[in-house]
């Protein structure tokens, strides 16, 4: 039996090798078909489950169900309570699958597959999964401990005010780029704004069903919500026919105001009527989704007809600037390493896990499959014409406009003419396809064509899209919601510190102030974003890029610290290789993102082309005005990266004095699980 | 007669089937308990609508307390 079981994953581990092997060497015309980047991917996947997690979980964390988890030990009915491990895996699950996964692929794709394909994948396998599972351990260790706590604890005071002030950092920025994906996908589309638009007031109508009218039936009222949120999407067509309709036509700036009067209102309103309700809905669909698409993806297997490599590897791409390394692992974040899934992982999940050897299925296992579905975005992304794929995503700054945006495009061998692209708009029911930049709109027409292929055809493909778009912006708006409302609390205990009362998180006055100040810190960079000729996405994604891998590094820098207090500084290379490259990726990212003399990758560089556009004759003065606006923008973007820079140096740093104290020390370290232990 | 690699066989399904069946119930499980709002079932029981709906709310505000989505 021991021998079959050791042929059947040598066949797996030789599967996967072979698959990846011919993703990577294929060159030319002769593309792989999308099944081996699912094969190569899932052996991948369970190669590194049932190896890698393995070691780390025997050898490394030493999970022992006989040890009592803080869900048994500290079982209150409300936080902590031991659950099944199938339900714990879908509920981390679904808290970490953000849009993070499916956009980031979706833009980087810009330089071919093969980048992101390994980078998934690999990143994944030996970074993102070990990070998230690490974490996980140490937290259940620790009586469900959070990731400040567990900074502050493992390296110190600095490193815990640093992880504290990243996180919310990462919050102002992520939820930015989130609002401008959303604003680029429902920008002059009266079907889709509609559709968005009344999926608020059916997660009220969710919320007071669940708490007024039936008390406690989450489940009914979720169920009835999806099912109006599906016939939002099919009446959404008819919007446009009714005088009303008009009121959904939207540019992106007017868009992006009322997603900022969404973001304060879901932030004051109480949790029970908007946030809570949103999030039910959003994950059914969202689970229901990422399935259909599995199944639509294997049952269709499109060919792939993005390149390996794109001429834009040389950091000339029009939908973002800079090389493949290391813009390529900085866009894409969520789909191989988040330091966003370290909060989750030492948030809700370890207050659920109810044996200690759970930890490994939950923590790695579901990295696994988030992975996977960085994967299939990727695929949808893949399968597009590359000429559709860059006219779609390429800012018209860069580009142009219809014809001229075409015939850019076609110069790079990536043909593509306006008809093409006239008849696709109209066949998803929108008028023009061209620079809807964000990621969005291109994988939702990528997701429609997928899903049309295997039921109802092209005469349903707008149906799908819309629906692919509704679905987007409903997982984007309730991570908006929670990322408003946990960055509210987080500057209320900040202000608490400097006067008592503002720490009050149960008073009105205090939550309109302290609510208004975050949606104003993102709705800043939101509403800039939108008014940026080059799409605002361009130079705000790789920000989030860099924030989000900015908190991995302190994630698997509080892992390697626990584990060299625990006496397995042997084994510490296991965080210690992830966290090295991390650190490479954030930095140069960094320093090129300020200091780069391109305008198209440095911030400094882009102002000091506005300015000699300025000082050129013959600008307007609304011209003039929104460049001293872009300008200043632009400082904004290079002192906040300069101070995401900062953070890593100054973890680092702090993390090597504790590391060489700890080696060097002959007296045994008290660890973290001791004390709490004690 | 049964070879002892049916015998192998026959307990491989049994154990699917088993499993199948324990992922089943705590589906199951799951779904009633989502559907009291995480409440036990004898805390709603027998309280009035108001006390319900103040239960529940204060369940719902715990779950989605802190952070409890990712980007």
């Amino acid at each position: 039996m021991k021998t079959v079981r050791l042929l059947i994953w040598l066949g797996v581990a030789a599967l996967g090798a072979y698959g990846l092997a011919l993703i990577a060497l294929a060159r030319g015309e002769e593309r792989p078909t999308v099944m081996w980047f699912v094969i190569a991917a899932v052996c991948f996947y369970a190669v590194g489950y049932r190896f890698y997690s393995r070691l780390i979980a025997n050898r490394v964390l030493e999970l022992d169900d006989s040890h009592p988890t803080p869900a048994v030990r500290l079982n209150n009915g409300r936080d902590y309570v031991p659950t099944a491990r199938w339900v714990t895996f879908g509920h981390h699950f679904a808290a970490i699958a953000g849009p993070g996964p499916l956009v980031g692929p979706v833009l980087a794709a810009q330089f071919g597959y093969l980048p992101s394909v390994l980078w998934i994948v690999i990143g994944a396998v030996l970074g993102g999964c070990v990070q998230d599972f690490v974490i996980l351990a140490y937290s259940v260790k620790r009586d469900g401990r959070s990731l400040g706590k567990m900074a502050r604890d493992e390296i110190g005071p600095v490193g815990g005010f640093t992880a504290l002030a990243g996180v919310l950092l990462i919050m102002i920025i992520i939820i930015a780029v989130l609002g401008l994906v959303v604003v680029n996908a429902m920008k002059d589309s009266i079907w889709a704004t509609s559709t968005v638009a009344a999926t608020v007031p059916i997660a009220m109508l969710v919320g007071i069903y669940m708490t007024h009218l039936r008390p406690g039936r989450v489940l009914e009222a979720s169920i009835i919500g999806v099912v109006l949120v599906m016939l939002a999407v099919i009446g959404g067509r008819y919007v446009a026919g009714f005088s009303f309709g008009q009121w959904f036509e939207m540019d992106a700036p007017h868009l992006a105001l009322w997603i900022i009067g969404y973001g304060f209102l879901a932030s004051v309103l109480p949790i029970w009527l908007l946030l809570a309700p949103r999030d039910y809905l959003s994950a059914f669909i969202k689970i229901g989704t990422i399935v259909a698409l599995a199944i639509g993806i294997i049952a269709t297997h499109p060919p792939t007809l993005m390149p390996a490599l794109t001429r834009f590897t040389d950091g000339t791409g029009p939908i973002f600037g800079g090389k493949v390394f290391p813009f390529a692992f900085i866009t894409i974040a969520c789909g191989a390493i988040s330091g966003f899934h370290a909060l989750i992982s030492s948030g809700t999940t370890p207050k659920m896990i109810e044996k200690e050897r759970d930890v490994r299925m939950v923590g790695y296992g579901a990295m696994a499959m988030e992975s996977f579905v960085a994967i299939m975005a990727l695929i949808a992304a893949i399968t597009l014409k590359p000429g559709v794929y860059f006219a779609i995503n390429a800012p018209a700054g860069v580009v142009g406009r219809d014809a001229a945006a075409c015939a850019k495009i076609s110069s790079w061998d990536f043909p593509v003419n306006l008809r093409e692209m006239q008849t696709l708009a109209a066949e998803v029911g929108e008028k023009t396809l061209f620079s809807r930049t964000g990621g969005a709109p291109s994988l939702a027409v990528g997701m429609a064509q997928i899903f049309a292929s295997s039921l109802g055809g092209r005469a349903v493909i707008a149906l799908w899209y819309h629906f692919a778009i509704m679905f987007e912006a409903l997982f984007i708006l309730s991570t908006l919601d929670a990322g408003t409302r946990v960055a509210r609390f987080m500057l209320q205990d900040l202000l608490g510190n400097l006067w008592k009362p503002l720490g009050n998180s149960g008073s009105y006055p205090n939550i309109v102030v302290t609510s208004s100040i975050v949606v104003a810190a993102w709705g800043y960079f939101l509403y800039f974003g939108a008014i940026d000729p080059l799409g605002g996405i361009n130079s705000l994604w790789p920000l989030f890029g860099i924030s989000n891998q900015m908190l991995a590094t302190i994630a698997l820098c509080v892992a390697t610290t626990a584990m060299i207090r625990e006496g397995k500084a042997r084994y510490a290379w296991i965080t210690l290789a992830p966290f090295l490259w991390l650190v490479a990726v954030t930095m140069t990212a960094g320093v090129q993102k300020i200091f780069s003399t391109l305008p198209n990758v440095g911030f400094l560089a882009h102002a000091a082309s506005l300015r000699a556009e300025l000082a050129a004759p013959g600008a307007s003065a609304a011209r003039a005005s929104e460049i001293a606006r872009l300008i200043w923008n632009d400082r904004i973007d290079a002192a906040l990266t300069a101070v995401f820079i900062a953070i890593v140096i100054v973890i680092l740093l702090d993390s090597i004095r504790v590391w060489m104290r700890l080696l060097l020390s002959t007296r045994p370290a008290i660890t973290g699980a001791q004390e709490a232990a004690a | 007669m049964q070879t002892p690699q049916h015998i192998g066989t026959m307990q491989t399904l049994t154990n699917l089937a088993s499993n199948v069946r324990t992922l089943l119930r705590d589906l199951y499980a799951e779904m009633a308990r989502l559907n009291r709002a995480g409440v036990a079932a004898e805390t709603l029981k027998g309280r009035s609508r108001r006390e319900r709906a103040r239960l529940v709310k204060a369940a719902v505000a715990a779950r989605h307390h802190g952070h409890s989505r990712c980007c």
